[in-house]
């Protein structure tokens, strides 16, 4: 909110300039870059086919029901991406298949959000020997490669979907938990300080509106981003065999069974390819459009 | 300086245990009873199941289990590998060069690329070359290495025939995954060396070599580039550590006698000890490379080489 | 052998603009100035007056974007800065103009030894050697009062004085005509504040340069200067000798100036700021920028803006002026 004091010699009259909700102001700054958009526009899009994916298609005719004497079939009109090695519609998988990669992808991301939030405020806000236990856990976790940890998990606890959802979740936790210690930590140094000198003492309640509204915004952006991360990571998982196994539609897992066809029916290997890769570009957009939205000084 | 090297070597040594123990006990939780899929061809009786069972140490509670292989781990002795027999370390230790080399040309092809790009983007902010430049750092991050692989392969071995599509030899067979692999880092390198290079030229040290009358490729180069290698070598430096242990994918599509390798073909065989082995030993290899990229600091910064030597 | 008062620099008309988001900030609208040889000029002036656009404009380190200098010619050598091409005035930086900038803790590069930063000032503008470069660097450093030794540290290793006393020695290695000082000592414990200045003072009579020097400080202004500029929203609007502008104070802003000091001698409960803020640059008022803020304005004020003419004993751009037996109330 602007002030503009203009002070004659008898009166101070202020000028205020007109207040727009940060939400709104948000918004605005976001649907500026076209790029953002588009991303936000194909995610959406995504979301809908996996929402709708068990109206779309049948689960067991559709996805699962081998049918060989159609099987390595090019893309054509009555199989608009084709078949796979035991004769399956590859398109009825791929809308399948999204169900399954964004809800392992969000799943484990709210997952990272929750906890990844949980431990970092607490760190951040009670500093001291709290900060310090928390973060010599969060580091010995952090010291093991994200995908390193996804995979012993999911070995561990073996290849269904909600181990998949906690695998990505553990192994994406700790750097969200210190991203949002570190938030809390700055914006703690600041609200206090102000808040503080305002109101004569500590109103609690005040600092935890103030705190909150702005330790948001760097875990919606970091949010936004590990979805790409995570389904990134949920189908090199299945492509090595670790993660979801056929016959469940999973794109990694696609992709890896197309590898022995790849000479003469490539199309198998390249579709799941091409939807990962525009899956994870308009995640990509529309996340760096809210970073550069919710925080234009970081505008690269 | 020697000081700050050991305090932080030291304080590497709780981390590694902790996360050695973070994993020993995950993949101790696994359902699968290793003694049963170890004897599966041989139809074994109960009694010889649990003789196996106490051959191997895991009728012990786990935590005995952890303790025992730590002591074993300062002698360097991680088990043997459940299916072949030998001593993990040692299998370790026979694939590791094969991963460094794989890791070491994959950032050169990452840097070649995305440092250059890298810089000229920051100087021609918001030109036609730095749009380029961004939307090549984006699809780096968006495409997956193991499709990348794959269409490489295709292209080059399939179709082109001018690459081997797999397995190691000459200077040919790294080529193909050296690319896939480094193509996944130089998004982020790229990123890095941009962002790093425009918040180093805002700063007035630059506005003061321009007034002294330097070229202005003198000052890109030495004045700003120096400054904005600092961060831009962590980047590199985590990637690499990473290399070592997320090339499984890599390796296993262009049949690369790597580190991954052996621990998917450990996976999937349910060869505990070296799946165990293998991951700690990466865990150890990064924080080591981390420390490494730390004393690093002090070698191009001077303000840091300082902070080290006064402590 | 420039004579005594011969024109080092010779300013006129200058428009500069910047072009951002919010709008067009009108940084310097028709300044003038000349500065004669071995003279030292102070340009005082608040915040955003466009003390700090005026220098850059001179050494042609306006950044474009956003910055464009619109129209207005600087004549240095009998040539117009503004048109040479940009080989030219690298050549000009650094050898026959120099700047120091304000904040001494981020005006050197980090990572560089100070007698680097100093010898590859000589390395650009004079055919010498290495080893050359790096002796009369040692001298400058010895010349500005910092031992020859520490040639091979860096800046982080040196407080701000000396910091500042490294960027005088980069600034003066090649015995420039002309240094520009932005606000050097602003950014210093007052203490060693007048320690630098004394250097500067020092330094400038021995080399025979002439030095503008930016300041929102009357003190350094009185201490260090022969003449004196005040500026205001991009206009110079009171020029003189110090003596005089400080004597006989013209403008009425400028009056304001010398108001709003604390004063040892006289006891006074309040300190007199001027009321109000510098106009907008983005959105400047049609008349006389100060008029808003100005006690003794009227109807004519803010109808046009007035030019710089020769009053009395010096120059001055207030059309209060134009009323017979006009005169400020005087400094309290």
């Amino acid at each position: 909110m602007a002030q503009l004091y203009v002070q004659t010699d008898n009166e101070t009259v202020l000028q205020k300039r007109k207040r727009i909700s940060k939400a709104a102001e948000t918004w605005i700054r976001f649907s500026k870059s076209k790029s953002a958009i588009v991303g936000m526009i194909v995610f959406c899009l995504l979301l809908l086919v996996a929402l709708f994916a068990g109206i779309l298609v049948d689960y067991e005719e559709d996805v699962i029901m081998v049918n060989l004497p159609e099987r390595l079939k090019a893309p054509s009109a009555e199989y608009p991406l084709g078949t796979d090695g035991l004769g399956r519609d590859i398109l009825a998988r791929m809308i399948y298949g999204t169900r399954i990669s964004l809800g392992i992808a969000l799943a484990s991301v709210v997952f990272q959000v929750i906890v990844g939030t949980l431990i970092g405020a607490t760190a951040g806000f009670y500093g001291g020997k709290v900060d310090n236990v928390l973060m010599r856990i969060n580091d010995v976790f952090a010291a093991i490669p994200n995908l390193l940890m996804a995979i012993t998990i999911a070995t561990a606890l073996g290849h269904s979907i909600i181990n998949m959802i906690i695998a990505i979740g553990i192994s994406g936790t700790p750097a969200l938990a210190r991203i949002v210690r570190a938030t809390v930590m700055t914006v703690k140094n600041q609200e206090f300080v102000e808040a503080g000198r305002a109101l004569g003492g500590n109103d609690k309640q005040i600092i935890i509106f103030h705190l909150i509204p702005n330790c948001i915004a760097p875990i919606i952006v970091q949010g936004t981003l590990r979805i790409a991360a995570a389904i990134l990571a949920t189908s090199s998982l299945s492509f090595l065999g670790i993660g979801i196994k056929p016959p469940t539609p999973e794109w990694g897992n696609m992709l890896s069974a197309g590898r022995e066809f790849l000479r003469n029916a490539p199309h198998i290997t390249v579709i799941p390819g091409i939807f990962i890769i525009i899956t994870i570009l308009s995640i990509n957009l529309m996340g760096d459009g809210l970073r550069d939205a919710l925080d234009p000084k970081l505008k690269r | 300086m020697l000081k700050y090297i050991i305090k932080r070597g030291l304080q590497l040594i709780p981390v590694i245990i902790g996360a050695s123990a973070i994993i020993f006990f995950i993949i101790s939780m696994s359902d699968n009873d290793p003694v049963i899929m170890l004897l599966a061809d041989t139809n074994p009786t109960p009694e010889q199941i649990e003789l196996k069972r106490q051959e191997l140490g895991l009728d012990k509670p786990l935590v005995i289990q952890f303790a025992n292989y730590m002591k074993g781990f300062l002698t360097g002795d991680l088990g043997n590998s459940y299916s072949t027999g030998r001593p993990v370390f040692k299998e370790y230790m026979a694939r590791l060069p094969a991963t460094i080399k794989l890791a070491f040309w994959a950032l050169i092809a990452s840097v070649i690329v995305s440092i250059p790009i890298g810089i000229i983007s920051a100087v021609k902010q918001y030109s036609f070359f730095d749009n380029f430049g961004m939307s090549f750092a984006l699809l780096g991050v968006s495409i997956p290495n193991f499709w990348l692989g794959l269409m490489l392969i295709l292209l080059f071995a399939v179709n082109l025939g001018w690459l081997p599509s797999g397995g190691s030899g000459g200077f040919k067979y790294i080529i193909l995954p050296a690319i896939t692999l480094g193509s996944g880092q130089s998004g982020l390198a790229l990123r890095m060396t941009r962002s790093s290079m425009l918040e180093v030229i805002r700063q007035d040290y630059i506005r003061t070599a321009r007034a002294k009358g330097l070229a202005e490729k003198s000052v890109i180069i030495k004045h700003a580039l120096k400054n904005a290698l600092i961060p831009i070598i962590t980047v590199l430096g985590s990637q690499f550590g990473h290399a070592l242990g997320g090339a499984m994918v890599v390796e296993t599509i262009f049949s690369w006698p790597g580190v991954g390798r052996l621990m998917i073909d450990a996976i999937n065989k349910y060869d505990r000890p070296t799946v165990i082995g293998c991951v700690i030993m990466l865990c150890i290899m990064i924080s080591i490379i981390n420390l490494f990229i730390d004393i690093l600091y002090a070698f191009i910064d001077p303000r840091v080489r300082t902070e080290y030597t006064a402590n | 052998m420039t004579a005594k008062n011969d024109l080092v620099l010779d300013i006129s008309d200058l428009v500069v603009h910047y072009e951002t988001m919010e709008g067009t900030v009108k940084a310097l609208n028709g300044v003038n100035m000349k500065i004669e040889h071995g003279r030292t000029l102070g340009l005082v002036g608040e915040t955003g007056a466009g003390k700090t656009t005026t220098a850059l404009s001179i050494m042609r380190l306006i950044p474009d974007p956003p910055g464009i200098i619109k129209s207005g010619k600087i004549m240095f050598e009998g040539n117009d800065i503004l048109k040479l091409p940009e080989s030219k005035i690298r050549e000009l930086r650094g050898s026959k103009i120099s700047m120091i900038f304000q904040d001494p803790m981020t005006s050197l590069n980090p990572v560089i030894t100070v007698g680097e930063q100093i010898a590859e000032v000589y390395r650009v503008h004079e055919t010498i050697s290495i080893k050359q470069a790096e002796e009369k660097a040692n001298e400058m450093l010895e010349l500005v009062g910092i031992p020859s030794q520490r040639s091979c540290e860096y800046p982080h290793q040196f407080s701000g004085g000396m910091r500042q006393r490294v960027m005088i020695a980069i600034a003066l290695a090649c015995n420039p005509k002309l240094l520009i000082a932005d606000e050097p000592t602003t950014a210093l414990d007052v203490t060693i504040q007048s320690q630098v200045l004394d250097l500067m003072k020092e330094l400038i009579k021995k080399l025979d340069m002439s030095m503008i020097m930016i300041t929102h400080d009357l003190g350094i202004v009185a201490e260090v200067c022969d003449e004196v500029m005040v500026m205001y929203a991009g206009r110079i609007i009171e020029q003189g000798s110090v003596r005089n502008v400080f004597k006989n104070t013209l403008h009425p802003y400028t009056e304001g100036l010398f108001n709003s000091l604390p004063s040892i001698h006289n006891e006074k409960e309040r300190l007199k700021p001027i009321p109000g803020l510098m106009p907008d640059p983005i959105e400047l008022p049609l008349g006389c920028a100060f008029a808003p803020r100005c006690s003794y304005a009227d109807e004519r004020c803010n109808k046009g803006i007035p030019e710089i003419r020769n009053y009395d004993t010096h120059s001055v751009a207030c059309y209060a002026y134009d009323r017979p037996g006009f005169k400020l109330r005087g400094r309290n």
